[in-house]
């Protein structure tokens, strides 16, 4: 299925496909569908050896070697490039200048500041906007219905502001849907900042939470300018992933806390 | 060059080599050698310059001279002047003793290395059961208990040797009743900071102590910037809740919550800026962080970045 706010970016990888480009570095907000856009430019292509790379040296590193041992048309789509390191960035440079005329290279970001320029310069840049609320709902009714209707009027769903995070909704069960909504109670603040640090990371089960969902979940619930602020500084900085996701909860947590 | 092993065997086997260019960071062994070399000849004597000494021994004397012990140290100038007809005539050496010449500098005994490598022997790192061996045969009188802790305080044989000789003054009694431990750090040794202590002067609000504390830790830096998040959060817990068990509770009573906040937020911020610029040093950074517990009141980041 292809939402309306993949369809632009879709026509220019159709354009692009057309000229053969090799490659490609596709901008988007984390879960808005960037590697299947991906895989959508492989299917134009008619490639069907398409491979995931994490943006590690060795793991980039590999997958170029290996590539040098194929002959038939190949796909390597790094993953957020902009979450590794600059050696990761310029491990694929000589690969970007010199393309073996089998091996495609699609490269996708986060956020493109954290991409080198040299990289930049050497790609078709293609940029991906967020999926709307729209978008979401289409995408969750049509991945499963019956969840869909089963979970779309709970504050999960209306939290989820991504792809992935319909993804992750879809797939909870009955008492994880619950708790984002029982973070209420964690929204009095009562608690020691390293107990709500826990409980926005952590299912009563013990299982890790969707953090960005839970960060959401207490915008929602609390409908307070300056936490708003603090939640939206917190996601980002979880997305920036700079510093140790426990720190930047406790930030979040204590502003929150503190500073109403 | 000649290993330690051959060297060692032909100075205690009672058949040294009329010279030696010694090299290396064990001290303590080229001194050892240097007593039984003096022992064996009975007579020791120290020169300048190797060619002093060469000079002295290649006349003719009227009154012979018996073959005895020279020991030259550090001699730059017999390094950069070598070559064949020097070597040449250090082969050409005759029951003259042994000349015995100290050298610390890597780079000077890889180049008498080229020259005379039968005589030139690099002593480095010796093995433990090494030095717990030669300090029991030079320190018969001192236990068992005694050497091991000396071996453990360091992997020199000098500087092992050196704790040996002040242990075996001291008074034995008191010395049986002293921990381990506190031997250690008697002796100035393994007393590498934790990150336990770190956070315990963090807590304490103790710049002098904390400042000490990192330069003496070989731990990654960067982690003590999380090691005062963490604190913050601890403290913050310790006072949000009375039962709470920690460590820091001690502590509790030099913070007020408005600075255990703002602490908080500077450890934050200084995380965002190492990670967002390069130039920034954490140690710096650390000791910046530290500077604020010298504030009655923590200030807050807003304070601390403004121009003025």
């Amino acid at each position: 299925m292809i939402a309306d706010s993949q369809k632009e970016s879709l026509a220019e990888l159709n354009l692009l496909a057309q000229s053969k480009r090799q490659s490609i570095l596709i901008e988007g907000p984390s879960g808005s569908g960037k590697t299947y856009l991906s895989k959508q430019y492989a299917n134009m292509l008619s490639i069907d050896d398409c491979s995931i790379v994490p943006p590690k040296v060795s793991d980039i590193r590999e997958a170029l070697d290996a590539s040098l041992s194929l002959d038939n048309p190949l796909m390597l789509v790094i993953e957020n490039l902009d979450l590794g390191t600059p050696a990761a960035s310029y491990t694929l440079l000589k690969s970007l200048e010199e393309p073996l005329p089998n091996v495609y290279i699609i490269i996708t970001c986060r956020n493109i500041q954290g991409v080198p320029d040299t990289i930049i310069s050497r790609s078709a840049v293609v940029t991906l906007s967020p999926p709307t609320l729209n978008d979401i709902d289409s995408y969750g009714k049509e991945k499963n219905t019956v969840k869909f209707n089963a979970v779309s009027s709970r504050l999960a769903w209306h939290c989820a502001r991504s792809f992935s995070d319909a993804d992750s909704v879809l797939e909870m069960n009955p008492d994880e849907i619950e708790y984002y909504e029982s973070l209420a109670e964690v929204c009095k603040f009562k608690e020691s900042v390293s107990t709500i640090v826990w409980k926005l990371g952590h299912y009563p089960s013990g299982k890790e939470s969707n953090l960005e969902l839970a960060i959401r979940s207490v915008i929602e619930l609390m409908h307070n300018n300056f936490v708003t602020r603090c939640g939206v500084d917190c996601i980002r900085d979880l997305n920036r992933n700079r510093i140790a996701q426990h720190a930047v909860l406790a930030k979040f947590v204590f502003n929150a806390k503190y500073c109403e | 060059m000649i290993t330690i092993q051959e060297l060692g065997l032909s100075i205690m086997s009672h058949s040294p080599k009329p010279f030696y260019a010694v090299g290396g960071s064990e001290y303590g062994i080229k001194d050892k050698y240097i007593d039984t070399l003096t022992q064996h000849y009975g007579k020791k004597e120290e020169y300048p310059s190797v060619s002093d000494c060469i000079d002295f021994l290649s006349v003719k004397h009227l009154i012979k001279v018996h073959p005895a012990l020279y020991v030259i140290r550090y001699d730059e100038n017999f390094v950069s002047s070598i070559d064949v007809e020097t070597s040449r005539k250090i082969r050409s050496l005759r029951n003259i003793g042994t000349i015995f010449c100290v050298y610390s500098d890597p780079k000077h005994i890889a180049k008498l290395d080229k020259f005379i490598p039968e005589f030139t022997c690099s002593v480095d790192a010796v093995d433990f059961k090494y030095i717990e061996k030669y300090l029991h045969k030079d320190f018969p009188g001192l236990d068992d208990r005694s050497i091991k802790i000396a071996a453990k305080c360091s992997s020199n044989y000098g500087h092992a040797r050196t704790i040996c000789k002040s242990m075996i003054n001291a008074n034995p009694e008191i010395l049986a009743k002293m921990p381990e431990d506190s031997i250690i750090k008697l002796f100035g040794c393994g007393t590498t900071s934790v990150e336990s202590d770190i956070q315990k002067a963090i807590a304490g609000r103790n710049f002098v102590q904390a400042v000490n504390l990192i330069e003496s830790y070989e731990g990654d830096f960067d982690s003590l910037i999380y090691t005062v998040l963490q604190t913050m959060i601890e403290l913050e817990k310790i006072l949000t809740s009375k039962y709470s068990e920690s460590d820091l509770k001690d502590y509790v009573k030099f913070w007020k919550i408005e600075d255990i906040y703002h602490m908080f937020m500077n450890g934050y911020d200084q995380l965002e800026k190492l990670r967002s610029n390069t130039s920034t040093d954490v140690k710096s950074s650390l000791i910046y962080l530290f500077g604020l517990f010298t504030f009655k009141d923590v200030p807050s980041t807003e304070v601390m970045n403004s121009d003025c």
